[in-house]
């Protein structure tokens, strides 16, 4: 297997301040190597990836790493991915999103990537909380569960990214956890190499400003409930409804072949053309 | 014929944000927290190698070193 | 490129024209009054240049594509209207900062809010200007004619390749709409990206150069990897909070801009040597002012005008000369008094404006009424 830490150095910019800003115990840390090892496995040159990211906690993986790396707006970064891939469709694009990046302030993005199947690979890090602002309540923050902003407890029903981004089209949806975190690189690399928009979503801790609030224990016991609550897809749909609880499916949930926006968008330049092709 | 290693796991302490992340992961009971709150190999010999505390590690703070001559042990995680 | 000759164009087709000949490839846009024309036309010659055509679902995510294209190195275009324009503030600020070239077209309507979609006006002036939040550096052209919408439209990319920046070309409803028969330049100057003069190792895509030159941007995936942001960064492209290098990272936007207004701002000015009154005007109030001119010098006025062709950044000592000889200014707009506002921060002399929010064109009889009087 490829270790983490043998290859961060390969990847890791040597002139950032080390350790990295996240807070101990953060699941951040674990997403960023899975995602290294992930690119070490597809073979891609540094050149070749792009990493886009947007604001908040995992947002800050962009400046970690030496490859082409833009650190766009809160809730943005695809649509500045967009533009990328479709003025140079050759370059890997990977966009790391927050829980609230992706599916609050960047939901209306993330779903019409997933509709126009632009092929980008989207990383969103779901700790269930604004964890850069504060501990404010995210879309996946679970109902009842304490935010600086749901003091009282969230009163809001929380997104299942996977099950929103299926619907929308996606071409490739996986699941995984920090506890799951080999299960994790292995998706992102399947993820990066599939043609079309796929979406990995990687639960992590956040302990300090989700964990401490909703008594959820130490990292370690957060990566524990992971590994308690997690089930794989195959099993998970074998639950009967009413035993479901807390539990969720972990692995590749959606994987399929459809044409991609640059290969539609070839056709129109067929038809623009005319005879001159 | 698996062989043990003496002393395969690093932990570079600079790194480290003493999370405990790699102690409870170890499948082998092969880390233990210092007096400091650091990690340390208390029993390297039990090590399998299967690199579930690097792979853990938030802070890359931990490596565990592969000897060429022994055989790669791959852990289930689900 | 084939060359146009006498056509019949309107002034949003010459902008998408302009930018097509400028080199654009990729417009990234969402529908609205009075711009939509620009992305219809794009939506069908692009693709036959080798270029990308894509309605983006918002303004917001428009400009971060247009971002995103140029980066990869590509140039890149979007246009909008009032609402559209507001949207795309926080990701103008964004190529402000991270030194982005992009060209913005915003085509104004009535406003504020919905306001008038169907209904010409000038009420952009100041957010074109102080839309987005922060200091930041800004360049704004405004065109009188379809012909103009073309030439400068070429020029604004220049621009934008050249100083690193957005530009905004600020088109009133009505120039936008406007047919005229017209006769493209044969021959057109075309800024492309300069290549780096220097190996990936030693590349500093932020770095501050002796004597104000700027440091090319290396498209992604060229070998030169590095870090864009939208924080305040040092010269690596890496966030700084260090009091230093936030300085250097702001005072650099602000100064490649400043130091270089004689290369920057472009005016007209129409019978001006010997005037007493100056009117101000852009856009198609301009020509309105110009026939304004024409009317008042045969009733043995001298008035002139002078028409911003940048109007940012604003041509203030353009301004501050001609009040040493003017009398007063008159300032006509298709709003409060946007212009009017900075024409009196340039100089002392006074000025009088003539406003107009209706929807409809400052007429050359309502500069005159207000001429005539301010004459007495
Ligand atoms: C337009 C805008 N609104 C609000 C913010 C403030 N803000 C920064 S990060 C963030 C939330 C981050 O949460 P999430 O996306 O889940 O990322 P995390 O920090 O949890 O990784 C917010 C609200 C901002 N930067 N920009
Ligand atoms: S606030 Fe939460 S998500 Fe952010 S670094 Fe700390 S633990 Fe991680
Ligand atoms: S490699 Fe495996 S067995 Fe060895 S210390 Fe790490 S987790 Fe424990
Ligand atoms: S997981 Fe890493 S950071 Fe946490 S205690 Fe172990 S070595 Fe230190
Ligand atoms: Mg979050």
């Amino acid at each position: 297997m490829i270790r983490t830490s043998e290859t961060m150095y390969k990847y890791l910019r040597p002139d950032k301040t080390f350790p990295h800003v996240w807070c101990p115990g953060c699941g951040i840390g674990i997403v960023m190597g899975a995602l290294v090892r992930a690119i070490e496995k597809t073979g891609f040159t540094k050149d070749e990836i792009v990493l886009v990211s947007g604001i908040g906690c995992s947002g800050r993986m962009s400046t970690y790493l030496d490859f082409n790396t833009l650190h766009t707006t809160h809730g943005r970064a695809l649509s500045f991915a967009t533009g990328i891939k479709l003025a140079n469709p050759e370059l890997n694009i990977i966009v790391v999103m927050g829980d609230g990046d992706a599916t609050a302030i960047g939901g209306n993005h993330l779903i019409h990537s997933c509709r126009r199947n632009i092929d980008l690979t989207a990383l969103i890090v779901n700790n269930n909380i604004y964890g850069m602002t504060g501990g404010q309540y995210s879309p996946t923050t679970p109902m009842e569960h304490k935010a600086s902003t749901a003091q009282y407890g969230s009163i809001e029903k929380p997104f299942d990214i996977c099950k929103l981004v299926e619907a929308c089209g996606a071409s490739f949806v996986a699941r995984s956890t920090t506890y799951h975190a080999k299960m994790l690189d292995a998706m992102l690399s399947r993820a990066i190499a599939k043609k079309g928009f796929s979406v990995v979503e990687a639960m992590s801790q956040c302990p300090v400003q989700y964990g401490r609030r909703n008594k959820k224990g130490s990292p370690v016991d957060m990566m524990m409930w992971y590994k308690d609550n997690s089930v794989s897809n195959p099993a998970f749909k074998k639950i009967p409804p009413g035993e479901v609880g807390e539990q969720f499916p972990v692995g590749i949930l959606v994987d399929i072949e459809q044409p991609d926006y640059l290969e539609r968008y070839s056709k129109i330049v067929k038809k623009a053309c005319g005879d001159k092709l | 014929m698996k062989q043990k290693n003496d002393d395969p796991i690093h932990i570079f302490s600079r790194w480290c944000k003493r999370c405990g992340i790699c102690i409870a992961i170890c499948p082998k009971n092969v880390l233990e927290s210092g007096k400091d709150g650091y990690p340390y190999a208390a029993r390297p010999r039990d090590c399998i190698l299967c690199g579930l505390c690097d792979i853990h590690c938030p802070d890359y703070a931990i490596t565990v070193k592969k000897n060429p001559d022994i055989k790669e042990v791959e852990h289930e995680e689900t | 490129m084939k060359r146009h000759k006498d056509l019949l164009l309107h002034g949003n087709e010459a902008c998408a024209m302009g930018a097509l000949a400028a080199g654009m490839r990729l417009f990234a846009g969402y529908p609205i009054t009075p711009s939509t024309e620009i992305a219809e036309f794009l939506s069908v010659e692009l693709p036959k240049v080798g270029g990308t055509f894509i309605q983006m679902e918002d303004e917001i995510s428009s400009m971060g594509a247009i971002i995103g294209a140029s980066l990869a190195g590509v140039k890149s275009m979007t246009a909008t209207s009032g609402p559209g324009f507001s949207l795309m503030q926080e990701n103008l600020g964004f190529a402000s900062m991270a030194e982005i070239p992009c060209v913005l077209v915003n085509v104004m309507r009535g406003g504020p809010s919905t306001g008038m979609p169907t209904r010409p006006s000038q009420g952009d002036v100041m957010q074109s200007r102080w839309g987005t939040h922060g200091p930041h550096p800004i360049i704004v052209l405004s065109p009188q004619s379809v012909l103009e919408c073309y030439t400068l439209t070429i020029h604004a990319f220049n621009l934008a390749e050249k100083y690193r920046s957005p530009v905004i070309m600020l088109m009133d409803g009505i120039v936008g709409h406007m047919w005229e028969n017209v006769q493209l330049p044969e021959k057109i100057e075309v800024i492309d990206r300069p290549e780096p003069s220097v190996p990936p190792d030693w590349y500093n895509p932020y770095d501050n150069l002796p004597g104000g030159e700027i440091v090319p941007l290396v498209p992604f995936g060229e070998g030169y990897r590095y870090h864009v942001t939208g924080m305040v960064h040092d010269k690596s492209g890496f966030p700084t909070l260090v009091h230093e290098e936030v300085e250097q990272c702001l005072d650099k936007l602000i100064y490649k801009i400043k130091n270089n207004l004689h290369d920057i701002i472009r005016i007209e000015d129409y019978m001006l040597e010997d005037a007493d009154i100056c009117i101000v005007a852009h856009g198609s109030v301009a020509r309105s002012a110009r026939e304004a001119v024409n009317i008042a010098r045969n009733e043995g006025l001298k008035v002139g005008l002078l028409r911003p062709i940048t109007l940012w950044p604003f041509p203030r000592f353009h301004l501050e000369n001609i009040s040493k000889r003017v009398k007063m200014f008159v300032v006509p707009e298709m709003n409060y008094g946007q212009v009017y506002g900075e024409v009196l921060k340039s100089c002392p002399k006074r000025a009088v404006r003539v406003t107009r929010v209706d929807g409809e064109l400052v007429t050359p009889a309502q500069i005159m009424e207000k001429i005539e009087g301010a004459a007495l």
